[in-house]
Formats: C-alpha cells, sequence, structure tokens
C-alpha cells in the first residue's frame, strides 16, 4: 500500500462537471490533431471505442476509489473496455503477477502503480517492447525517469518537505516552545512511499529550524492501521517524554486525534499529516487536527487516462504530472469538507 | 518342553504401591498363555515389562535360557518380542501393507519397494488366513477385527517370536472376536509363541493351553486349560471361593470358532 | 470379514489401483477440478490457450509451488507453518543485506540463505517436538519474529538485490522463449519433491508420523527427527522461493510475503492433504497452485472485476475440497472390503 486509506468518498459528480469541462477542450485538441492526420476518422470522443485498458494497482484499498472512479469516469467518455484491478493488500509479487495478465491480455495500454524500484520494470519493459502505452500514477519510486513515460501522482519527497515546515509552524504555534521533539508516524513500515514523506517531513523541519531559528528535532514513531493499537501507542510515546508535534505520514494523524481529545490535550502540540478522509476533515474542522495535505487521487486516474488516449491517438508521449500537496486547514476545511460531501 | 520365556522373581514398585512383588512364571515355545486377573493385579506392568516398557526393580527374564536386559520396546522387538497394544499402534491413513512394514520399509537404491512389500504383505496375511481384499486398502477403513488381524500380522511379519496381545478381543462384535480367536490359533499352529492378557475367561479357556492368573501383584496360580474350569479360574481371580463372579466375566457366550465360518 | 484362509481369487490387491497407479483416489477430485477451472478459464478468457499465457501463469506460480511443496511436508507430517510468508520475506531481506551490507559474494550467500532458511524451520520444529506446544502457536510467534526480523534488517526500506547476470539468469532468467527459469525450478523441486515424499523411506516415515505419531514411534520411528527435517525443509525452499524471487524482481521488500504463508495453506489443502495429517501428495498441491495461479490469470484476461478474484477464490477452495472429500469417500467405499 503507498498510498493511505482513503474512504471511497464520492467526489465524481463534481470534479465529473470540472473534468467533463475539461475534456470538452481536451476533446476538441483530440479532434483538432487527429483531424488533421486522419481527415477520413471518426474523431468524436468515443472515438477510442473498445480499446481495451488496464489499471493495475498495488493495494486495492479503498484510497484507491477515487483514482479508479476517475479512471472508469474518462474510460466511459472515451467508450473503453477499462478493468480496474489490483492485489487486496500490498503484495509486490501478485501486483507483477496481475501486471502481466493485464499484458498477456493484449492490451491498447495499461496504467501501473511502480512501487518499488526494480520490481515493475520487467513489466514495463515489456508493455514498452510490446508498444502499448504505459503510464505511472500514484507512485512512481526512485529511477522511473529511465523509461521515459508518463507519472500522475505526488512527489512524495516534496509534499513530505510542505508537511514538515507546516508542522513546526503548528508545533511553535501550539506549544510556545521552539524547540522539542516532532513525531513522524508511519503506519506501514516497509512501504517506500510513507518512508519518503518522512524524510521530506524531517528536511521541512529542518528549513523551518533554519528560517526560523527554532530547534525542533524528528522521532519516527510506528503507529498502526488499527485505531485501537495506534492509539495505544500514540499514547505510550506520549507518556514518556514530551512531544511538540505530530506528522503522521498518512492518515493517520486522525489516531491522534481522537486520542487527544480522550485525554482533553487538544491545543498542546501541533497535529498534522496526509490524506482527507472524513474523520480528518472533521478532526480540522473541530480543531483537534490542524493541517491535512490531500494529493488529488481522482486526477490519478482522470489524468493518468487521459495520458493513455493522448498516446494512443495522436500518439503524443506522456508527461510527468505532480498531484500536488493540497493543503488543507482551519481556512478551508469548509470549502472542502463540502466538495468531499458533494461525491455521492 | 524348552522355556522360551521365564520371568523369575520380578518385582516392581511406582512409587509407594507394590505393582509387582515377586513373579515367577515360564512361558513354554509354541504355548498360548493366557494372563489374567483383576485391574490393578499387575498383569499390564507384567506385560510392559515383558515388552520392555519398564524395567524390574529386582528379578531377572530370560529368552531362551539366557538372561535378557530390555532397557526400551526396541530392546524386545530386537529380542524377537512383539506387543499388540489395546489401541493397535496402526496408521488408519495408510493402507494395510504400510502398516505390516511400518517403521522397517524395504528399500533399494534408497527407494522403497512397494511392490515387493505388497507382495509378501499378501502373503502374510494369507498365510494368517485373515480375509482383506486389497493390502492397499486403508486399515482407518476396516472394521475392528480386520484391524487386529492387521496388527497381529504386523507383529508376526516383524519377527515376532514371542507375541503378547493386549486384549485382543475387547470391542469386538462376537463375530469379530471369533475370527480374533481363530488366529490366535493359527499362530500357534505356525509355531509361534502367544501370550494373551485377557479378562474373558471364555476366550483364555477356548484359545489357551495355560493360564497364568495374578492377583496384587503376585501369580495367584497357573493351570493347564485342559485342567481347569472357568470357576476355578474366576475364583482364582476374585481371590475367594465363595465370591460371585460379576456378570461380565462369564456373561459373553463362547463364540463358534469354526473356522469354515464365514462373515 | 473372517478369518478363513482366503482364495486367491479373493484378493484383488491390484485390480481397484491400477486405474488409480498415477492419480490415486485422493487426487481424482482436485484433477477434475483443475480440468475444469482450465477449460472454464480458456471460455471465458480470449488467448487463455496461447503457449505465451500458460508459460507466464507457469511463472506466476513458481514461488508458490516451491514454498507449497515444503508446506506439504510439514501439513503431512501432522503441523502446519504459518511463519512461511515471513520466513520468504525474510529471507529475501536477508540474502539482499548479506550481498549490500555484509558485503558477501552471491556465490556464497546464496548457500548461507538456504541454511538459514533451514535452520529457521528447524528452531521452529525443535520448539515444537521439544516443548510440545502446537506448532500453529510456534510458528504464529516465528511469523511475527521474522517480519519484525526483516523490518528491522532492512530499516523498513526495500533494499536492491544483486545486479550479477549470471544469478538472474540462472534463477530468474529465460532458458528458452517465454518459459521462465523460476518455472524450471519449480518442476525441479516439485518432481524431487514428490518422488521423495512417494517412494522413499523418509517419505513413508512423513505419512506414517503424521497418520499416528504414536504408531510411528512404536515402530521405532524417529518421530520428532521427522518432524523437524519438514520444518527444515520448508524453511529451505522458503529461502530458495526468496533467492529466486530477489533475482527476478532485483529488490527485497520487507513486506514481501504478508499473507504468502494462507495462498500456500490453501494451495496445499485444495490439492488434497488434510489439516489433521497424514494425508496429502506434492502433485495434488501442483494442482492446488496451478487452480489459483490460472484464476488470477482468466479473471484479469477476462477483464473481470479484481474484487471477483476473492470471492472466486475462496469459492474454489471450497468446492475443490467438497469435490475432493466426495470422491474420497467414494474411493475409500469402494475400496473397503
Amino acid at each position: 500500500m503507498v498510498e493511505s486509506i482513503q474512504p471511497p468518498t464520492r467526489r465524481n459528480i463534481l470534479r465529473a462537471g470540472g473534468f467533463a469541462a475539461a475534456l470538452g477542450v481536451g476533446g476538441s485538441l483530440i479532434t483538432a490533431c487527429s483531424s488533421e492526420k486522419t481527415p477520413d476518422a471518426d474523431v468524436s470522443a468515443g472515438s477510442q471505442k473498445g480499446k481495451k485498458v488496464v489499471f493495475v494497482v498495488h493495494d486495492k484499498n479503498p484510497f484507491f476509489a477515487p483514482v479508479q472512479k476517475g479512471f472508469e469516469n474518462f474510460a466511459a467518455v472515451m467508450g473503453w473496455d477499462a478493468q480496474f484491478t489490483g492485489p487486496p493488500a500490498f503484495d509486490v509479487q501478485a501486483t507483477v503477477d496481475l501486471q502481466a495478465n493485464a499484458l498477456n491480455s493484449k492490451p491498447d495500454g495499461v496504467i501501473f502503480t511502480r512501487a518499488d524500484d526494480s520490481a515493475f520494470d520487467a513489466n514495463i519493459e515489456r508493455a514498452k517492447a510490446d508498444g502499448v502505452p504505459v503510464v505511472l500514477s500514484n507512485v512512481a519510486s526512485a529511477g522511473f525517469e529511465k523509461f521515459q513515460i508518463g507519472f500522475v501522482g505526488q512527489k512524495f519527497v516534496e509534499a513530505g518537505e510542505v508537511c514538515g515546515q507546516q508542522i513546526a509552524k503548528y508545533a511553535k504555534e501550539r506549544s510556545g516552545k521552539t524547540s522539542g521533539v516532532i513525531i513522524a508516524g508511519n503506519f506501514a513500515p516497509g512501504n517506500s512511499a510513507l518512508e519518503e514523506r518522512i524524510a521530506g517531513t524531517k528536511l521541512g523541519v529542518e528549513a523551518y529550524n533554519k528560517e526560523n531559528g527554532t530547534s525542533f528535532t524528528v522521532e519516527t514513531l510506528v503507529t498502526s492501521t488499527d485505531e485501537a493499537k495506534a492509539v495505544s501507542l500514540i499514547d505510550a510515546r506520549y507518556r514518556r517524554s514530551p512531544v511538540v508535534g505530530w506528522a503522521m505520514s498518512a492518515f493517520d494523524h486522525q489516531f491522534v486525534s481522537t486520542w487527544a481529545k480522550s485525554k482533553d490535550l487538544v491545543g498542546k502540540f501541533g497535529v498534522g499529516g496526509f490524506d482527507l478522509i472524513g474523520p480528518v476533515l472533521d478532526g480540522i474542522a473541530d480543531g483537534s487536527i490542524d493541517f491535512s495535505l490531500g494529493q488529488n487521487p481522482y486526477a490519478q486516474g482522470w489524468v493518468a487516462a487521459s495520458m493513455i488516449a493522448m498516446e494512443i491517438d495522436p500518439k503524443f508521449p506522456g508527461c510527468v504530472v505532480d498531484t500536488g500537496a493540497e493543503i488543507v486547514d482551519k481556512s478551508n476545511v469548509a470549502a472542502v469538507q463540502k466538495r468531499e460531501a458533494a461525491f455521492v | 518342553m524348552s522355556a522360551l520365556l521365564d520371568v523369575h522373581d520380578v518385582t516392581k514398585r511406582f512409587g509407594g504401591v507394590q505393582a509387582l512383588a515377586g513373579v515367577s512364571f515360564s512361558v513354554e515355545k509354541g504355548e498360548v498363555l493366557g494372563l489374567m486377573g483383576d485391574n490393578g493385579a499387575g498383569k499390564s506392568t507384567v506385560m510392559k515389562t515383558i515388552a520392555g516398557a519398564h524395567r524390574p526393580d529386582q528379578g531377572t527374564l530370560r529368552l531362551h535360557g539366557q538372561p535378557v536386559t530390555l532397557r526400551s520396546p526396541r530392546d524386545a522387538a530386537v529380542a524377537g518380542i512383539a506387543v499388540v497394544y489395546q489401541d493397535l499402534a496402526l496408521v488408519n491413513s495408510r493402507d494395510v501393507a504400510a502398516n505390516v512394514y511400518l517403521g522397517r520399509e524395504l528399500t533399494r537404491f534408497g527407494f522403497l519397494r512397494k511392490r515387493q512389500m505388497r507382495a509378501e504383505a499378501r502373503e502374510v496375511i494369507d498365510s494368517l488366513g485373515i480375509r482383506i481384499r486389497s493390502v492397499r486398502s486403508q486399515v482407518g477403513g476396516m472394521s475392528g477385527g480386520q484391524r487386529q488381524c492387521v496388527a497381529i500380522a504386523r507383529a508376526v511379519h516383524q519377527g515376532g517370536e514371542l507375541v503378547l496381545l493386549d486384549e485382543p478381543t475387547a470391542a469386538l462384535g462376537p463375530e469379530q472376536q471369533a475370527n480374533v480367536l481363530d488366529l490366535i490359533r493359527r499362530l500357534r499352529d505356525q509355531g509361534t509363541t502367544v501370550i494373551v492378557v485377557s479378562h474373558n475367561v471364555e476366550h483364555v479357556m477356548d484359545v489357551c493351553d495355560r493360564v497364568v492368573v495374578m492377583r496384587a501383584g503376585r501369580v495367584a496360580g497357573v493351570r493347564r486349560v485342559a485342567e481347569t474350569t472357568a470357576t476355578e479360574l474366576i475364583h482364582l481371580i476374585m481371590g475367594s471361593p465363595g465370591v460371585t463372579p460379576p456378570p461380565e466375566l462369564v456373561a459373553q457366550p463362547s463364540p463358534s470358532t469354526d473356522s469354515s465360518l464365514e462373515s | 470379514m473372517s478369518t478363513a484362509l482366503a482364495p486367491a481369487a479373493f484378493a484383488t490387491d491390484d485390480a481397484p489401483s491400477r486405474r488409480l497407479k498415477l492419480v490415486s483416489g485422493e487426487e481424482f477430485g482436485i484433477l477434475v477440478a483443475t480440468i475444469l477451472v482450465i477449460l472454464g478459464a480458456g471460455t471465458i478468457a480470449d488467448g487463455f490457450f496461447s503457449s505465451e499465457n500458460l508459460l507466464s501463469i507457469a511463472q506466476q506460480i513458481a514461488l508458490l509451488g516451491i514454498v507449497a511443496t515444503g508446506m506439504t511436508y510439514v501439513i503431512v507430517v501432522g503441523e502446519i507453518d504459518l511463519s512461511v510468508g515471513s520466513q520468504y520475506g525474510f529471507l529475501a531481506i536477508a540474502l539482499a543485506w548479506m550481498l549490500h551490507d555484509v558485503g558477501i559474494p552471491i556465490g556464497p550467500a546464496i548457500p548461507l540463505v538456504l541454511l538459514l532458511g533451514a535452520a529457521i524451520g528447524a528452531v521452529n520444529g525443535v520448539v515444537t517436538v521439544l516443548f510440545q506446544i502446537p506448532s500453529f502457536v510456534v510458528t504464529l510467534a516465528t511469523l511475527s519474529i521474522l517480519r519484525g526480523g526483516a523490518l528491522l534488517l532492512s530499516e523498513g526500506v526495500p533494499l536492491k538485490g544483486s545486479a550479477d547476470t549470471a544469478f538472474r539468469d540462472l534463477l530468474a532468467g529465460h532458458p528458452l522463449p517465454n518459459l521462465s527459469a523460476q518455472s524450471v525450478w519449480m518442476i525441479g523441486v516439485m518432481v524431487i519433491g514428490g518422488l521423495v515424499l512417494a517412494f522413499t523411506r523418509f517419505g513413508s516415515d512423513v505419512y506414517s508420523v503424521g497418520g499416528n505419531p504414536k504408531a510411528a514411534r512404536d515402530a521405532g520411528i524417529n518421530v520428532s527427527r521427522v518432524k523437524v527435517t519438514c520444518f527444515a525443509l520448508a524453511g529451505a525452499l522458503a529461502g530458495l522461493a526468496a533467492i529466486i524471487m530477489v533475482a527476478w524482481l532485483g529488490s527485497a521488500n520487507p513486506l514481501t510475503g504478508t499473507g504468502f504463508e494462507l495462498s500456500v495453506i490453501a494451495a496445499v489443502v485444495v490439492g488434497g492433504a488434510s489439516l489433521t495429517g497424514g494425508k496429502g501428495t506434492v502433485f495434488g498441491t501442483l494442482l492446488g497452485a496451478i487452480i489459483a495461479g490460472v484464476l488470477s490469470n482468466a479473471l484479469v484476461l477476462a477483464g473481470i472485476d479484481g474484487n471477483w478474484q476473492q470471492v472466486a477464490t475462496g469459492a474454489l477452495i471450497l468446492v475443490a475440497v467438497l469435490l475432493n472429500k466426495l470422491v474420497a469417500n467414494r474411493a475409500a467405499r469402494a475400496r473397503t472390503p
């Protein structure tokens, strides 16, 4: 699992509206391009009708629900025969097998998540050798540039740096101190994306220290996806020595919020993390969480698919699109909650 | 008459319990000897001593007149003493041939000689007159009597010169009991020496040549079956001539031992 | 039955087995299930029967088949090893760690990993037999210890594999177009593992110990040694799978093999082995692995939602085991004299 778990927020209606407009533009772009190339072709939005495109993720957790929705909505517009698949839990080998099976089905395009530096390379090479357009989504891992293929997703170290800057700011604000320990939580050790975010968080905190004369330090803490277990780990850590901030590498700041509220500790430290799931947004709204960073999973499906469409026809190469680190805090949480709620 | 096994003045204590208090008897070559006694009389301890599972505190065992020390069941097996316990120790999930050869499989170049083992298992089964359709049948699917026969066949096949049978007819139907008793007679006909540990006076009278009766860790008496009666044996077991024997010791009708009886 | 002398004609030692020479009654059900699944896959998925796709499946089940061969021994001997997935992940990390952190060359690292695997398995076995703790509990503990060990050794991040091309070609190359080396390794392991289990004294001891440990002990079989050997074998094969995996994927992830033990146990059980011990064959396990591989392949080929794969896999385990039981019962009745 590279991405943290988000509930299947139904964000398609609002987003679909926006993207439908975008597609109008994209569609006319395709129209323009192909009509010059092949004047007799059917160049409507459905010109890729029946094309088989397979999206293989490394972990079919609920985070990928909006990714899948974005992908499927785009596929529907194009008239694709689309398939979205992945192992039920993070499993490199099972993902490699699913990718191989996808390529065996002779697709017109594939979208992979590259959650490992080398394990998926053979399949990417094979797709390229077979002339099957391939685009990476969500996670690309080190060295993906060598393939010269498209990638749509968050840059984890950079996003981590944003997180580091934010948590240092809030740690200072909340605790009134200029030094102390900031906890970087990791609920899935071994997951390279979370490790990269934590590395970025450390860089961000260091940068903040330099600019502001503070001396915060970062300490990693292994938490859990299980709420009860995570809360007890967080509590145990807090009892050991003072903490000025909690920066979780995924949605586990939700557990910090639960714990702080139950112990009446809200406001004594900064709390932040990644991913805009419902409980996190509620925490921001009630003040128990200071900020959270979004990564626009819908775009990781929609834009990756549009890149495949572009590579099929008119055969433009893919490019790298950063889906960013949208900062959500008290100032914009109401709007974001409204946006998220609008997805049925 | 030459004694195959001599048990001489054997004593055995378990903590404060004197299980055997100077037990002596002999087993003649080629005979079927019954070993009887009430619960706690010491017959199990005697059997386990002969089987190498217990070591006597005092006293000696002689095989063919030579003193032997049996440190383990393995020693007893090597000395030619085979035991068929009540639980039979069969592997239900395996076939007859595998059970006959359990732990002593024939191999060539490291590989099992399955064909030969099946053929020889069949030979043993047939020579003992045991009726089993296929030596490739799983033992688990067989009747209690058949399983008892397979266990005895293994004891004989694995070189048992003296075969100890622990309650061989317990928990069997009358017809199966008859079959097992038949098999014991056939063992004697083949020259195998057999000790039958049993509660059942009728069965002991039926197949044994002599009976050793134990009571309270001692030998209460040794009788030739031809020269005794069920009543006398029961009195020996119970310890007083006046006591009425419990019904289970005499209630079972003596099954037919006609070897032509078919299932 | 009767003890009356059996006429020669009565004995049918070979007759009921003639048609079961290659496939025993227990395996017949699973063989039928496998054929049905393959035919079904060919019907719903275009291109299923292409040699490229079939060899791709053979590659996908290779590591499962290798680890499941070891698990077959453990299950037949009447034990269970829940730690094989963790062993597999830990040994992959251990290999990468030896290569890059310790600096051991790949040549000696391979036998070291195999030995380490055997040693881990042997520890599982020794603790199980020495302290009479159910292997379910012992290996549940090892599962957790080894997973933690893998995370500690790797500091939580994936480690690089070996760049040695000879190593990668030997273990995960392509001796023939589309035929991957790991398939060849799996066939080698399963043929040898199958022959040893079916035709040697050790294999016979494994069945006897699994069927009735007391009877086996009474018959002079060293029950503890047989059990420990089975665990050690499972560990060594987890090591082999880990080595092949690192050669194939070029990296070792500390989360490798999480939940793998369930796929492995499923393959063995679908293949006709009994969790109570004494029953099961390597051939059956191969069929169990093939079913799992075909199912996952065909569903992707046919464009069926990935979530159905979980449902289908579960349903198939049930159907295969039921079919197995049905046929085994019938075979048992047919052969009971």
